[in-house]
Formats: structure tokens, sequence, C-alpha cells
């Protein structure tokens, strides 16, 4: 059955693309002859607990990598063969460059530079790895599309704006004030992203005007119309403005704390309703 | 098949990465329901040099290394990928002061003697034979300094009101006893003769702490012991069917569902019995 997902399914399932997440979704209906809503529940549990496992794992590496550590503990294409080798059926020495080569020609992988994959692509293919665990080979989609490549978080441009799914590379053609939102607590390895103490998920402003030190591209009239606490003063000042920001980041996310520390889907998609065209093609998983 | 029945052999894969999280979040929850990394001596005075012995991805040594740049860790474990992840962790949290290496702590073990002043080992029963343990602990005790602390954490018993988890804790308990590493399936019994242990190996000032956690639904340490055990109950279905073959895999997954099930229920309660024993050299 081919799936058209409801685009606000997808950032429960980040870092996965879509294109993995349907494979998947494909994966288990064909191995487990589970039904598209029991496959859907099957495989967000699976993502929830083993998401965390490999933020838990390629944290330390990643870090390592980002502060100059040495080689061999550092994040690299060596390091992301040798460990998605330890997690395949039989547990081979390592994937093989040239398999890699060809994931990277379908789209499957993508690099920030040679020898260094994206942090973010390295993770969604970890992930579908260790989520198939049985299938040898046939864990990853064809391929995946330059446009398809990316992970979705939630997004909310105004305090009584909807929820809006968006890519995460993309989040800089944003409104300025956008709220953004992720369960996937990897994406801190890029600029913009930090992540709450308690680990249920990370949180950023859509646009950075500069990484070191992170700096928003914030108005005072962006962080006013997110405060609820009454009025803010000297957010002229550049230093206020950034750590009203930092706060009131931290504020949402209080508020949306209970939605991820619950474990389960949110009440909106919990009840899945199942719209197939006919002939069984094109079958739709919308959230009601 | 797996041979499970190796003298101290892990029924786990060690390098699997579920099972490297889920033995973080139970050491996390270890460390946190029990009163920290070191309740007997929370003021760590006299301990400079520290031996942890099983460490795992390095969850309690390195939070013992964060305590001062002055203690040194040593940390050892069996499994090759667990030590990777240790090294990158002290690398990433910028612990210089803590080393890891690989190696199996039922071997002697690699040091010299009169060496550390603390030795700390928890929850080696998944791997330790019965028989094995007198010789681990007269290893501890030699490359102790005279003075050093030996300080070993075993649980012995989870008792809960679900019926399901109980008969996947009862069941546990059984197939380790057949495998040599319980002495009883009813317990493993592990804790009551620590004390025994640690005093026939020359250990004196012997004292045991008892510690019931509790684990009810809303407990503190709820979550994590649900993930543990839902964890656990998933990634040991091999050894279980293995072990158990008057259960088929049908009723197997169907006693795992209940489990699971009736721990998320918010009249679920339970609590897990720890013993930490320490000894002085």
């Amino acid at each position: 059955m081919n799936y058209n997902l409801e685009p606000l399914l997808l950032p429960w399932f980040a870092p996965l693309p879509e294109p993995m997440i349907v494979h998947l979704l494909q994966r288990l209906e064909r191995t487990r002859r589970a039904v598209p809503a029991t496959a859907l529940q099957v495989l967000f549990n699976q993502v929830r607990d083993k998401r965390a496992a490999t933020y838990f794992y390629m944290d330390p590496f990643v870090q390592a990598r980002l502060n100059g550590g040495p080689a061999a503990l550092s994040f690299s294409t060596g390091w992301l063969l040798k460990t998605l080798g330890a997690q395949a059926p039989g547990k081979k020495e390592a994937v093989s460059q040239k398999t890699l080569s060809y994931w990277r020609s379908k789209g499957l992988v993508r690099f920030q530079q040679h020898g260094l994959p994206d942090y973010a692509s390295a993770a969604a293919l970890y992930l579908a790895r260790i989520i198939d665990v049985d299938a040898e080979r046939h864990f990853l989609p064809s391929s995946m599309g330059v446009d398809e490549q990316d992970w979705w978080c939630f997004t909310q441009a105004a305090p009584d704006a909807p929820v809006v799914p968006w890519q995460a590379s993309l989040l800089q053609e944003l409104p300025s004030s956008t709220f953004c939102w992720t369960p996937w607590l990897g994406s801190v390895w890029e600029p913009g992203w930090i992540k709450r103490q308690d680990q249920t998920f990370a949180m950023r402003w859509a646009r950075i005007e500069q990484k070191q030190p992170l700096a928003y591209h914030l108005w005072p009239e962006d962080v006013l119309s997110w405060y609820p606490f009454g009025t803010l003063s000297h957010l002229d000042d550049p230093d206020i403005l950034q750590s009203s920001a930092l706060l009131l980041l931290h504020h949402l996310a209080r508020r949306r704390k209970e939605l991820f520390a619950s474990g389960a889907l949110p009440e909106d998609i919990q009840s899945v309703e199942v719209v197939l065209a006919k002939g069984g093609k094109n079958g739709r998983l919308r959230a009601r | 098949m797996a041979d499970y029945a190796r003298d101290n052999a892990y029924v786990l894969d060690p390098d699997l990465l579920e099972e490297m999280h889920r033995l973080d979040i139970q050491g996390q929850m270890l460390t946190r329901s029990m009163g920290g990394v070191l309740p007997e001596r929370p003021d760590f005075a006299g301990i400079k040099k520290v031996l942890d012995l099983g460490c795992g991805s390095a969850e309690w040594a390195l939070q013992v290394a964060g305590r001062s740049a002055d203690i040194q860790v040593v940390g050892i474990d069996k499994a090759p990928r667990m030590i990777e992840l240790a090294q990158a962790r002290a690398y990433a949290e910028k612990r210089a002061n803590a080393r890891f290496r690989i190696g199996d702590i039922t071997e002697p073990l690699p040091f010299l003697a009169d060496n550390f002043d603390l030795v700390n080992a928890r929850l080696l029963r998944g791997f330790m034979a019965t028989s094995a343990w007198l010789p681990f602990i007269q290893e501890c005790l030699r490359v102790l300094r005279p003075g050093g602390l030996l300080r070993l954490t075993e649980d012995e018993i989870l008792l809960t009101n679900s019926l399901a988890c109980d008969h996947l804790n009862f069941r546990g308990y059984k197939n380790l006893a057949t495998l040599g590493k319980a002495f009883s399936g009813h317990h493993p019994g592990i804790t009551t003769r620590m004390p025994g242990w640690l005093k026939e190996a020359g250990f004196q000032q012997v004292q045991s702490r008892v510690f019931a956690m509790d684990i009810s639904y809303g407990a503190d340490a709820y979550e994590s012991f649900f993930f543990d055990f839902k964890t656990a109950i998933e990634l040991l279905k091999p050894f279980s069917l293995q072990m158990n073959p008057e259960y088929t895999v049908e009723e197997n997954e169907a006693l795992c569902e209940q489990a699971i099930e009736e721990m998320q229920d918010p009249g679920f309660s339970g609590k897990l019995y720890l013993v930490t024993t320490v000894g002085e050299k």
C-alpha cells in the first residue's frame, strides 16, 4: 500500500524523512501483517524508544567531532559504517564504503563535507537500521528525492496560530517569531536548537542571526507577542532581548512538556482514520 | 542456538544499542533512587582512586569523576562498544580523570595490588556464576589499598501487584538458577550471601543497607523502571523461549503484553529490593 501521510504526523517521527517513515510502515505491514493504523502505532512506539537510544549513543561522538576530539572517538563516515555494521543482522564487521556511496547516489544519506555525513541524515539511517532489525538489506527505501531528505519539526507562528509541520532545513524561511519544537534531541547538533534538561524535546526560534554565540533573529515585538506574563522592559537591549528569547523558549516548552512526557501518541492522532482510495493505492493516514 | 550456560556469559548482548541504553537508564535510576553515587561516604573522604567494575557506558564512573578532578576513576567492562562509548562520553564531558578499558572482571584484574581506595560494582548477577563471586571478591580485596572500600550493589527481588510482571520475574530467577547464576528460582540469593563472602575474603566492618525502591505508577523511579523492564523483556524474548520451551511464542508474547499493560495501569504498585554491601580492607 502507498501511504500519503498526514503532514502533522511527520514531526513525531523525526529525524526520519517522510520516505523512510512510509517505507518502514510498509515493511511493518508486510512483515507483521499489521493494518495501517496498527503499523502507525507500532512504528510510533519504536521511533520514540529507539530515537532516544540513537541520540544517547551518537551524542558523545558528535560532540567529540564538534569539539575537535580524537578521530577514534569522533563521528565520521568510518564511525557510521562501523556502527551500522554492528547493528546489522549477523553483526557484520562494517557496512562497506561502496554501499554508503550507493546510498548517497540514491539520496538516502547526505554529507556535510567529505568524510562527514550530515548528522540528522546519519541518525535517520541508523534509526531505520535499528527499527527494521530483521532486514538484511531492505530497511531503506529505494531512493529519496532532494526535496524529500529533510526531517520535520512542529512550528507555530504565533500563540493563536495553528501548529504547522515544517522541514528542519527551511526554518529560516519562516517569520522570525515562529516557535519550533521537536522530539529529536539530536537537533541540538545544529545551531539554534536547545534541549530541555529533562530530555523530552528541543526547541528554538525559527531564524538565527548568529551561530556563535547563538543569537536569534527576533524583534522586541516578537518576544512580547509570546510573553504571557505582562510586560518586559529594555528589550531594545540586545542582551536582554536574547536572554528573554531563551527564557521564553523554556516557558513555551514547559507548556508542551506534558504532550511529550506522556509517551503516547497525542489524542488528535491516537484515533487514526485510514482513508483508502480504490484499488488499495494511495492509502492515506489522516489524523482526525 | 545461543549458549547461555557458559560460565559468566551475559544473557543479553551488551553491545546492542538498546541494551546499552537500557543499562544507562537503569544506572541513572539506581544512582538517583539510592541516594547518589556513594551515599555511604558522601564526602568521598580519603577516596582518590576509584575502580568501577562492569562500568557499562560509564554512568556511575563519570558522575564520580565529575565530583573532583583530583579523583582518578578507572572503568572496566567486557563489551567493546560500551567502552568506546564510555571513552567518548568522558571526552565529551571533559573528564580527563576518567579512563576506561576492555576487560573481563571474572578473570584476575589487570591492576597492581593495593592500588584503589574504592572498588564499586553494581548488578553483576546477570552474568556472574554463583561460583565466581568469592574469587571475584578476593580479587577486589587484592587491588584495594589497606583501608580501601569494596561496594557491591545487587537487586534481590521485585514484588508487584501485576501477576504477569511477577510471573516473568520469577521465571527469570528460575532461568538464572538453571544457568548457575542464582541460588534459587524464588530469588537470586546473592545479597544474602554477600556479607559472608566479604568476611570470608578478609574484609572488615562489613555492613549492608537494604533499599526498597518504589516503582509504583507515578513514583519517581516509575518511568525509568518501566522503560528498563519493557526493554529487557523485549530483548530477553529469545533467551526466555530457549530456556522455557513449554511456552509457545504466542504465549510468551501474550504474557509480555499483559505485563506491559498491567504496569501502565495507574493502580500498578511495586517495590524493587536492593542491597548495598560495603566492606573495608
